[in-house]
Order: C-alpha cells, then sequence, then structure tokens
C-alpha cells in the first residue's frame, strides 16, 4: 500500500472538485456521479486500510511510533529570533481512536453521495461544496497536528453553511447561521487553548536538529530527545533554540512544556482562580461539546437538521457530531489529562442530562426530524457519559455509540428524507397508517426505530451496553462517577422507546390519513433501499458481532485509559501542590 | 466469535438446532413469503417448531439418563482482558423447558393454521411466532444473564409485534405500545440488576456467579448492591410476568390473535420472568425475598379478584395468568422455588388449552355470526351459554383445563398449588412474624377466589340454566371446529391431568418433576392438612360457582350490584388503568411538553435574544460610530475648513487688516498681563 494513502484519501475529493469546477453548468448529470464516484473510491480504500491494518493493532495515542500511515511533513517554518522557531507541520497517522470514524465518515459519505441524486438545483455548486465537505471532515479525523486539525475543523463550517443555506428548508438562513455562529464560537475557545499551547510547547526532535544534537529528524535518538527535555527543564536551552510547534503528541509529553509557561503542568499561574491547564481543559470540551452537541448548547442542531436537505442531515448526525466525541478524546483528553479526572463528575452529569432532557424533548415534538435531531442528542449524551466514566468499558462503549449512531442516525434520516422527498412535510400530525400505502418504508422505518431505541441485535444496544458498564462501574474502578448516574440513564432507554413507538403508533399504524395528497405517496424507490439497507445490515452485523468493530480500538482504548488515568493523576497532584 | 472451550457433544448441537429451526422459518418467512406462498408458510413454520419438539425430547430424555450439565463456551468480545463468553447450559430444567416451549409452540401453530387462515398477513403471522419461538429458546438456553437479557427484549418485540398484529385496531395500537413500555421499565431495573452482578462478580454468567456466590466473596460493602441486584431483576421479572404495578398489559394484549394469547401471554413468555427468578433466587437477600414473596401474594389475589366480574372470555383467562403468575413469584420469594418451576410447568399445558379452548369457542362464534350476517361479540360470556350442546368436545377439554386452574384434586394444578401453598404456610411458621401470616392467608383466599370464578366461567359459557343467550341465527349457524383445532385442545388437556406429573395425585413431593427440580422431601407433619384444605376451599368454590350460575339457587345481583364499590374494583382491575397509567403517561407527557416548550421558549429564545441584542449592540455601535466618531471627524473637518476660510481672510493682503489684527492682538497680551498680576 502507499505510503501517502491517508493524503490520497483526504485530499482525492479536492481533484475531484477541480472536475466539477472545470465543466460547464450545463453538465448536470454528471456532477452527482463525481461524488459518488471519489466517495466510491474512498470507501475502497478505506475498507483496504482497515483491512490490511487489522492484524497489526496499534495502540498509538500519545507515542508517534504506534501509530500507522503516519505522514510527517514540514510545513511553515519560521525562525523568530529569541522567541524560538514556528513550526507547523503536515502531519496525519492513524491509531485506534480514529480509525473507526475513518472509515465511518467514508461509508457515510458514500452514501450521502447517493442521496445527494434528490438535488436538482444548483448541482454544480452543491457537488463542489459537497466535495470541499469531504475533503476537511477527513482531515480533521486524521490530522494530527492542531494547527491541522483547527485549520480543517474550521474548513468544515463554509461549506456546510452553504451547503444548508442555500439547499435547505424554509428557514434556512436562520439555521445556517445558527450553526455558523454556534460552531465559530466554539472554535474561538479552541484558538486561545491552541494559541497557548503554542507558546508552551516544543519539539524535542526538532529542537535537536536544531541545536546541532543530531542531522535530521529521522536520526533524532531517544537519548537525544531526553537531553534536549532535561536542558529545557534545567533551563539551559536558550529560547532562540526553541521549535515551538503544534504537534499533538508532543503536546502530551509533560516534558515538552517549556518551564514555567501558561501550561506548564508546575505552573502557579491562575485565571480566576483555577490552574491554566484545568482552564483550558473546560474551553477546549465547551468548544467540543458545541459540535457533540450537548445540553445547553445544543439548539443549533434541532434547527440545522430541520432545515438542512437530507443528504446534508445524514452528514450532520453521521459525521459531523463525531468529530465532538472524537475531538475531546484527542485534544482535551489526552493533551490535559488532569481535566478528564477532575471535572469527570461535571462531564458525567452533562451526559447524563443531554440523555435525558433531548429525550423528553424528543417526545414532545411534533415534528419528524425535530425528533429524530433530538434523540441524536440523546443518544451523544451516551457518548458523553462514557467518556467521563474513564472506563475501558465506557470508551469503547462511546467510540462504539459513535459509529453505531452514525450508522443508524444516517438510517432515521434517509427515512425522514424519503417521507420529506415525496410531500415536504414531515409534522406527525399529518400522517396516519402510512403503513398500508408504504408498506416496505413502514417496515424500513420500523427497523430502523427499533434499531435507535436500543434493541439487542443492533449495534445501538451493544454501545449503551458497554457505556452503561462503564458508568456503573466507574465508582468501584477510579471513584469518579456515581452509580446513580447509570441508573438514571436507564431512563434514556424507556423514553426512547416511548417517543419511537408514540410515533410508530401515530404516523404509520392504523388506516390511512393524510393532509397530503395521497397519490404522492409512494412506496420506496430501488435508490433508496439501495441507501437504507446497507445501514440496516451493518447495524445488524455490529449488534451480533461486536467483535468485529471492537477490536479495531479496544487496545487503543486500554492503553488510552490507563495514560489518562496515570498522567491525570499525577498532574492533579502537582496542580495542586503549586496552588498551595 | 470464537469458541473457548467447546465439547462437541450432539447434545449441545442438537441445542443448537434447537434454537436454529425457528429461527430459520423466521427468516424463509420473512424474506420469502412470496415464493413460499401462502398456505405453505403456516406448514413450514409449524414443520420447524415441531422438529424443534422432537429433538427436544430426545434432549431430555438424554438430560435424565446421562450427567445433566452440557455447557460450550463461545467467546462474543473482549474489553482490556476481560473475556465476555456466551454460555450454553442445560440442566433438566432446561430441557423441560425447551420441551415445554416447542411443544406448546407447535401445538398454537397447528391450531393456527385454522384459525388464523383468512388473515391477510398469515405468513407474517407465523414469521412473529417463529421469532417469538426463537427469542424464548435463547433465554432457556444459556446460563449467561446478559444473553439472557438479548432475548428477553426480542421476546419483548415479538410480543409487541404480535399483540398489534391486528394494527388497524386502536386498541391493538395501543396495547402493544403499552406492552413494551411496561416491559421496557421492568427491563431498566433488570439492566440495573445486571450492572450490578457485572460489578460484583465481572461477569455475568451465572454459573459462575453461583461458583463465587458460594464461595462467599462478596464484602460486607457490597451488600447493598447485591441488593439492588436481586431487586433489579425483580424488577425485570415484574414487567415480563405481568406483576403489580405493571400489570396492566397483559389484560390489553388480548388484543392480540387469541393462539397468541395462549402462547405467549399464559404459557410461555409471562412465565419466563418466573424462569428467570428461579435461575437467580440464590442470589436474593432476605429483603429482595419478601419483596418478592408479598409483591407475588398481593397480585395472585388482586388479579383473581378481577377475574371475578370479567365479562370477557379472554379477559377472565387473562387475569387467571396474572394471579397464577403471581403464586409462582410469591413462591419465589418463599423459597419454595421447585414449587414455583412445578407451577410453571402444569400453567403452561392447561392455561394454553384454556387460551385454545376459549379461541375454539371464539372462532365458531365468530363464524357463525359472520354466516349468519349477524352482529355478535363473540368473545362476550353474558351473551353465551349452553355451548355444550354444540361444541362438546370443546367443553370437555376447556373443563378439564378449567379444573386443573380451579386446582380440583386429580389435576395437574392441584398438585403444584397445594406445594406453593405448603412452601408458603411453611415460610410464615418458619419465621415467626404474625404479619407474615398475610402470605399464606391471601394464598388460600386466592385459590377459592380462582375455584369459584373459573366456575362462573365455565358455566356462562357452555352451561347456565337457561342455555343460550345471543340470538337463534347465530345458534344454528354454530359448528364444532376442524381438527387442526381439536388435536391440540384433546393433547393440552391430557396434559392437564395429574398422572402426567405424579403417581400420586395428593401429594406433589412425589412427583418425579419436583425431584427433579431439586426439591428436597420435607416432614410430612401439617401436609395432609393443607391438601385437605386446598382440596375443600377449590372444591367449594367451584360448588359455590355451581349454585349460583347453574341452579341460581342464590342470586348473585342481589348480593352484589354492579354499582357496588366491589364490583367495581373488580371489573376495572383496581382502576389500575384509570389510575397508575394515566398517571405515568401524565407525568411523561406533561415533562415532555413542559421541556420542549421550555427548550424552544426558552434556552432556544435566551440563544436568540443574546444573537439579536448583539445586533442591536452593533447597531448602537454604527450610530455612535456614525454620529460620534465620525461626527467628531467631521466636525473637525469643518471647524479646520472654517478655520482656514477665517484665516485666509485674514490674510487678504489688506495692510489695514494686519494692522488691526496686530493692535488688537497687543491689547489682548497687554489685558493678559495686567490682570495676571
Amino acid at each position: 500500500m502507499s505510503e501517502n494513502i491517508l493524503t490520497i484519501l483526504i485530499f482525492s475529493p479536492l481533484v475531484a472538485l477541480a472536475l466539477v469546477l472545470l465543466l460547464p453548468v450545463k453538465s448536470k448529470k454528471a456532477f452527482p456521479w463525481i461524488s459518488l464516484v471519489i466517495t466510491g473510491i474512498q470507501l475502497l480504500i478505506a475498507c483496504s486500510i482497515i483491512l490490511q491494518s487489522g492484524d497489526t493493532i496499534q495502540t498509538g495515542v500519545n507515542v508517534e511510533s504506534q501509530f500507522q500511515l503516519i505522514e510527517k511533513h514540514p510545513w511553515l517554518q519560521l525562525s523568530m529570533g529569541t522567541l524560538g522557531n514556528f513550526s507547523i507541520n503536515y502531519f496525519v497517522g492513524m491509531d485506534g481512536l480514529n480509525s473507526s470514524m475513518m472509515l465511518l465518515t467514508s461509508i457515510i459519505l458514500f452514501i450521502a453521495a447517493i442521496s445527494a441524486f434528490e438535488i436538482k438545483t444548483k448541482t454544480k455548486g452543491f457537488h463542489a461544496l459537497f466535495l470541499l465537505l469531504n475533503t476537511s471532515i477527513n482531515g480533521c479525523f486524521l490530522a494530527l497536528d492542531f494547527f491541522l486539525f483547527y485549520l480543517f475543523f474550521e474548513f468544515m463550517l463554509l461549506p456546510m453553511y452553504f451547503l444548508i443555506g442555500i439547499w435547505g428548508g424554509a428557514r434556512r438562513e436562520y439555521a445556517s447561521i445558527k450553526f455558523f455562529i454556534y460552531t465559530l464560537a466554539g472554535s474561538v475557545l479552541i484558538l486561545i487553548v491552541m494559541i497557548g499551547l503554542y507558546t508552551s510547547v516544543i519539539d524535542p526532535a526538532a529542537t535537536a536538529v536544531k541545536t546541532g544534537l543530531a542531522q535530521n529528524i529521522e536520526s533524532v535518538s531517544d537519548a537525544q530527545v531526553n537531553q534536549i527535555q532535561e536542558m529545557l527543564l534545567n533551563g539551559t536551552l536558550p529560547s532562540e533554540e526553541y521549535v515551538r510547534t503544534f504537534d499533538m503528541i508532543s503536546m502530551m509529553d509533560a516534558k515538552n512544556y517549556i518551564p514555567n509557561s501558561v501550561f506548564f503542568k508546575g505552573n502557579i499561574n491562575s485565571f480566576f482562580g483555577e490552574n491554566a491547564r484545568l482552564i483550558a481543559f473546560l474551553l477546549l470540551i465547551i468548544g467540543l461539546a458545541i459540535k457533540l452537541p450537548a445540553v445547553p448548547v445544543h439548539t443549533w442542531l434541532p434547527d440545522a437538521h430541520v432545515e438542512a436537505p437530507t443528504c446534508i442531515s445524514v452528514v450532520l448526525a453521521g459525521i459531523l457530531l463525531k468529530i465532538g466525541g472524537y475531538g475531546i478524546l484527542r485534544i482535551p483528553y489526552s493533551i490535559f489529562p488532569e481535566g478528564a479526572i477532575h471535572f469527570a463528575w461535571w462531564l458525567g452529569l452533562g451526559g447524563l442530562i443531554a440523555i435525558v432532557y433531548a429525550a423528553f424533548v424528543a417526545l414532545g415534538t411534533h415534528n419528524l426530524k425535530k425528533m429524530i435531531a433530538y434523540s441524536s442528542i440523546s443518544h451523544m449524551g451516551f457518548v458523553l457519559l462514557g467518556i467521563a466514566s474513564l472506563t475501558a468499558e465506557g470508551i469503547n462503549g462511546a467510540i462504539y455509540q459513535m459509529f453505531s449512531h452514525g450508522i443508524i442516525s444516517g438510517m432515521l434520516f434517509l427515512v425522514a428524507g424519503v417521507l420529506y422527498y415525496r410531500t415536504k412535510d414531515l409534522e406527525i400530525e399529518h400522517y396516519k397508517g402510512i403503513s398500508s400505502k408504504m408498506p416496505i418504508y413502514s417496515a424500513l422505518v420500523t427497523i430502523a426505530f427499533f434499531a435507535s431505541l436500543g434493541l439487542p441485535g443492533f449495534s445501538g444496544f451493544i454501545a449503551e451496553l458497554f457505556v452503561f458498564l462503564g458508568a456503573f462501574q466507574s465508582h468501584e474502578v477510579n471513584n469518579l462517577l456515581p452509580a446513580w448516574m447509570a441508573i438514571t440513564a436507564t431512563l434514556g432507554l424507556i423514553l426512547g422507546a416511548a417517543y419511537y413507538l408514540w410515533t410508530l403508533q401515530r404516523m404509520f399504524l392504523g388506516n390511512f390519513w393524510s393532509r397530503n395528497e395521497s397519490k404522492i405517496l409512494s412506496d420506496v424507490t430501488s435508490r433508496e433501499l439501495v441507501m437504507l439497507i446497507p445501514l440496516a445490515v451493518i447495524s445488524l452485523v455490529l449488534g451480533i458481532f461486536p467483535k468485529l468493530l471492537l477490536d479495531l480500538f479496544e487496545p487503543s482504548v486500554a492503553y488510552f485509559v490507563d495514560f489518562i488515568q496515570e498522567t491525570g493523576k499525577q498532574n492533579l497532584e502537582i496542580i495542586f501542590q503549586a496552588n498551595n | 466469535m470464537e469458541a473457548v472451550e467447546t465439547i462437541h457433544e450432539p447434545l449441545a448441537l442438537t441445542a443448537i438446532l434447537i434454537a436454529a429451526l425457528p429461527f430459520g422459518a423466521f427468516i424463509l418467512l420473512m424474506f420469502f413469503s412470496k415464493t413460499i406462498g401462502k398456505k405453505l408458510s403456516g406448514s413450514i413454520s409449524t414443520l420447524f417448531t415441531f422438529i424443534a419438539a422432537c429433538l427436544s425430547l430426545y434432549i431430555v430424555v438424554q438430560a435424565f439418563t446421562t450427567e445433566p450439565n452440557i455447557q460450550t463456551v463461545v467467546q462474543w468480545f473482549e474489553i482490556k482482558g476481560t473475556p465476555y463468553n456466551i454460555r450454553l447450559f442445560i440442566d433438566q430444567t432446561t430441557a423441560l423447558m425447551l420441551f415445554t416451549v416447542c411443544f406448546v409452540s407447535t401445538l398454537v401453530q397447528l391450531f393456527s393454521q385454522e384459525y388464523m387462515k383468512e388473515d391477510e398477513a398469515y405468513s407474517k403471522y407465523f414469521a412473529y411466532l417463529s421469532l417469538f419461538t426463537f427469542s424464548m429458546l435463547g433465554i432457556i438456553l444459556t446460563s449467561n444473564l446478559l444473553i439472557i437479557y438479548v432475548f428477553w427484549e426480542l421476546v419483548g418485540l415479538s410480543s409487541y409485534l404480535l399483540i398489534g398484529f391486528w394494527h388497524h385496531k386502536k386498541s391493538a395500537q395501543r396495547a402493544s405500545k403499552k406492552a413494551f413500555l411496561l416491559n421496557r421499565i421492568g427491563d431498566a431495573g433488570f439492566l440495573c440488576g445486571l450492572l450490578s452482578l457485572f460489578l460484583l462478580f465481572s461477569t455475568s454468567d451465572l454459573q459462575l456467579i453461583a461458583q463465587n456466590f458460594q464461595a462467599g466473596n462478596i464484602s460486607a460493602e457490597h451488600s447493598t448492591i447485591l441488593f439492588i441486584a436481586g431487586f433489579g431483576i425483580f424488577c425485570g421479572a415484574v414487567g415480563k410476568s405481568a406483576q403489580l404495578p405493571l400489570s396492566s398489559w397483559l389484560p390489553d394484549a388480548m388484543e392480540g390473535p387469541t393462539p397468541v394469547s395462549a402462547l405467549i401471554h399464559a404459557a410461555t413468555m409471562v412465565a419466563a420472568g418466573v424462569y428467570m427468578l428461579f435461575r437467580t433466587s440464590f442470589l436474593f437477600t432476605p429483603e429482595v425475598n419478601l419483596i418478592i414473596a408479598f409483591t407475588g401474594v398481593i397480585t395472585a389475589f388482586a388479579a383473581a379478584f378481577a377475574a371475578l366480574t370479567q365479562t370477557d372470555i379472554k379477559k377472565v383467562l387473562a387475569f387467571s395468568t396474572i394471579s397464577q403468575l403471581g403464586y409462582m413469584v410469591s413462591a419465589i420469594g418463599v423459597g419454595a422455588t421447585e414449587s414455583a418451576m412445578f407451577h410453571l410447568f402444569t400453567h403452561a399445558f392447561f392455561k394454553a388449552g384454556l387460551f385454545l379452548a376459549a379461541g375454539a369457542v371464539i372462532h365458531a362464534l365468530h363464524h357463525a355470526a359472520h354466516e349468519s350476517h349477524q352482529h355478535f361479540d363473540a368473545q362476550d360470556i353474558n351473551l353465551m351459554g349452553g355451548l355444550y350442546k354444540k361444541l362438546p368436545f370443546t367443553t370437555i377439554t376447556f373443563t378439564l383445563c378449567g379444573f386443573a386452574l380451579a386446582g380440583i384434586p386429580l389435576f395437574s394444578g392441584f398438585l403444584s398449588k397445594d406445594a406453593i401453598l405448603a412452601g408458603m404456610l411453611h415460610f410464615s411458621l418458619h419465621e415467626q412474624n404474625s404479619l407474615l401470616m398475610i402470605i399464606p392467608l391471601l394464598g388460600f383466599l386466592t385459590a377459592v377466589i380462582t375455584s369459584f370464578y373459573t366456575g362462573r366461567q365455565l358455566i356462562k359459557v357452555f352451561g347456565g340454566k337457561n342455555g343460550w343467550k345471543g340470538s337463534a341465527e347465530v345458534w344454528n349457524h354454530i359448528h364444532e371446529n376442524t381438527i387442526k383445532i381439536k388435536l391440540p385442545l384433546a393433547m393440552l388437556a391430557g396434559m392437564s391431568l395429574f398422572l402426567i406429573f405424579s403417581l400420586n395425585p395428593f401429594n406433589a413431593e412425589s412427583s418425579w418433576l419436583m425431584h427433579i427440580l431439586g426439591a428436597t422431601p420435607t416432614e410430612g407433619e401439617g401436609h395432609l392438612l393443607i391438601v385437605v384444605i386446598s382440596a375443600l376451599l377449590s372444591l367449594s368454590g367451584v360448588g359455590v360457582a355451581w349454585l349460583v350460575y347453574q341452579k341460581e339457587s342464590i342470586s348473585i345481583s342481589k348480593l352484589v350490584s354492579t354499582e357496588n364499590i366491589f364490583y367495581k374494583l373488580s371489573y376495572n382491575f383496581w382502576y389500575l388503568d384509570r389510575v397508575f397509567d394515566p398517571g405515568l403517561k401524565n407525568i411523561l407527557i406533561k415533562t415532555s411538553t413542559t421541556l420542549a416548550k421550555f427548550d424552544k421558549k426558552w434556552l432556544d429564545k435566551t440563544i436568540d435574544n443574546f444573537a439579536i441584542g448583539q445586533v442591536v449592540i452593533a447597531h448602537v455601535i454604527a450610530w455612535v460610530d456614525r454620529i460620534m466618531v465620525d461626527g467628531l471627524i467631521k466636525t473637525l473637518v469643518w471647524f479646520t475648513g472654517k478655520a482656514g476660510n477665517f484665516s485666509r481672510k485674514i490674510q487678504g493682503g489688506k495692510v489695514q487688516s494686519y494692522i488691526s489684527a496686530a493692535l488688537v492682538t497687543t491689547l489682548l497680551i497687554a489685558l493678559f498681563f495686567i490682570f495676571k498680576f
């Protein structure tokens, strides 16, 4: 396999984008096919990566050599005199935390590309933006340089803003600007921390080259890295020699922090009475929780979903939300592990509130898509609860839930889209007894609903079970979350069943009636089946054989949990000693 | 999934095949129903289940002649070195359960071929039945509680699908939703129990848990968790076995087709709760046991009381099911676990028989009504009577099964109920707490009520002084059913006799079944007394019913009018339907609408207002910018311009103005110095 396979995966849509831009607007038919072909190729690439890496499981997390398919090239290098050197790398790689997300991305984007055939207006612009979005999502999951991550993270906003704002429903402008401002607010918080990190962290290997200890990056030995780190701690390393970096892996090692810099762990500087590192953790969490989304910063999601066209809803729920959950693991948890322990209780509470609150709201909404949107929030609450528990089960569950929810929510938004495509009306009260008019469609809806309400046999059950196990054991294993959180979270299961079954009863069972013309309610087309059936099958297979997916990330997660626990506890002690 | 240790015994393979057969039928009927065709689909599903029943008979024989334990372990997944294994586990109880489920399922499917033959979704019906049988077998075949939970939920799904099978009826939609939701509430508790067991033993395999538990590896600080574990599991059983307060779904579940009621809501699924309690009973702390015993016996009494006044032929049976399940649950609580299982088996056969017989009546009347073009409620027992003339075969089978339910000596129900009553009495005498005497007292009271309402139903349907109360048109069109209906009835009625279970009709302890279940013979003291009392009670109950409804020598309407508070309580099942369920529903709906409003009106509005505020501030700043900052600059420009004009004028080149300016300036400076000093 080529060494640049990840780069090919990330940037191949840009090549297709060039093609889309070159073709005249008139060649309408070509654009969706270009998207479809390119996402298909990406899906093949992603599958082959996963299949080939299957046996050589690597833990990754904070050890560069444990990543797979690493590509690291200097990108921007600047010498700034006494301030040291400015360095941004193009740095991508894969470990257990992002491999499953990469796979999910390619599956969902492929399905979304099929769904995009429904878009009939301004297809050129739509597919140009869709391909741009594709690149930035893949980049976001695979980037290991904070700057690169941030760049992709921000870049997702632009295509998303226009995709909702131009091809959306009636209130599309409102929804898109709300989405934009919300996410932008979150990324500002991330930006602040990123700059702070940049001023605090050096890249020891690059510094070793700079100081002349080694000839080039490849020849830097561990001993030389240690030497640089010691010099840094002793203050014998002149500041002109610092090679400041955005490299996340360097940020995870406490020895790379410049003494008395903002995020140096022995630093006694505090902001508003809190340690700077803990504040940074919180800012990152808030920034990423908006994306997740967690209650109470979730209100952009229902509007965005209701207004977005079907395929964008699928991408939004299927992948974009996962960047929040994945980001939490990769950035605040890995870089500021003490925050994971210090704020575990609050994070767990946040997850619990999201689970229960959003489930209640879902029960009280009258729009099918809005209900699904709130159920998304509720299910992403499980991700937060699982992560907060900081147990192997919990975090495995969180990642499993992200994957499973990606698949199931994709299905849910697609079935909502089937109805919307026909009638442009998703009010629950405007339909009765659809099943007698559209039997296959109703069967698929039933499958999607039961998958989402956590019926055993579907992937959602496995994911939620792991999260429950983790959250319940947490107080015994690491004393972070009380057992009542897991017990209260079971309310989510009951409510989930309630809103789905109620909707089934109101919309699909009984005698047919609709406010809309009944003629247009034809059963699912084969194109719609092609989208829905694979998702249902994936969810089923992962519900029965959890090992298939679990083995991708389980070793990484086990390592991750130990790493966070250990360093987190150490750092927390140092922080409290410094404060006293 | 990799096998960790596989014992390639033919028995293990047979067991897997037994579960695979109905699953195969489900897949076939679900996805290939068009190619199979309507007629064949029912036969395929019945045949598959029949083969499974034959195979299970082989397992029963094997389990009794050889070592009972068959274990095959397969790893499902692994987290951080902790394996999560699936263990196939078969002992003699499992073997019997296997046989019961497959046997009753075969009979019910045979019955259904006739009963459902005019239904459009005929093959879907059999697909669902097969799915149910598969999930039920899943519960039985494993000793891993997690896997039990998985199949437990699947059983709930098939129950949901079958209750709502006629989904055009609004009542059926509601009933199916209610059943699933109330079960989910119980299941949430079950999950908590499961999590507690994971915490305590790091496994959910009951075999391993039992080993650890007996080794006494539980510290005192974990006693609360052990309580949660037991109580949680019990919650699951409360949901599935329709105990109070989650009972009301079962009477509503009668909206489903009657054979479904026989299989799922009488013989097997609802008994799954009891089966699970039996399997986990070693875990229960004394407090949990007490809760179980009281919940069970109160449910038994409350439901029997409700059965007294029901007019729907199926509702009477539904309440009697709840009541009998209450007996079993209570028996687990008082420690008579073997008796509970014994009653489970006897009840499975006679209750399935009763439901199928009721189905036969409904089927016959429905057809008669259809043929005579009359509208007729085929389930209202007030309209029936004297049917023994038209349906003699059904009458006999119904009566035999009914006598088993009533606990008449020489029938199976007498043996098992007697064992439970003895267990209750033993428990309360042993504990020496007079409050505990409530348990056996309610138990005996329920026994009388049971035999009374059974007699009432028998007479109202088949006998009665005045015979048929419906229209003569319908009466003339009533025919006995076909062999597909008769055969299952005959077999189930046969299973209601004592001989199948014990040679001695009066002593359950001599039953082979009780020995297998692990009962140790207790001292015989006082047992004879219980036998006599319970025999007398059940006979007198039926006797009174005979006097009241057949001879009409006691006028029931004088004693209890329909306006009577007790009558209303009974008829409405203690208003559970009107108080508890709507209460729960109201809380759900109110909270959800309030929170949805909050989300929209407050949370979202706050954000919106914040954004609006931003825009307003932006406008203010823009105004300030335009008027003040810009204004200042403009003023400056204007001023400078003016000043420039002014000075230009001064420097106009006129000598006079220069002189006057110099003069004025000199004067001003002079004045300044004068005033300063």
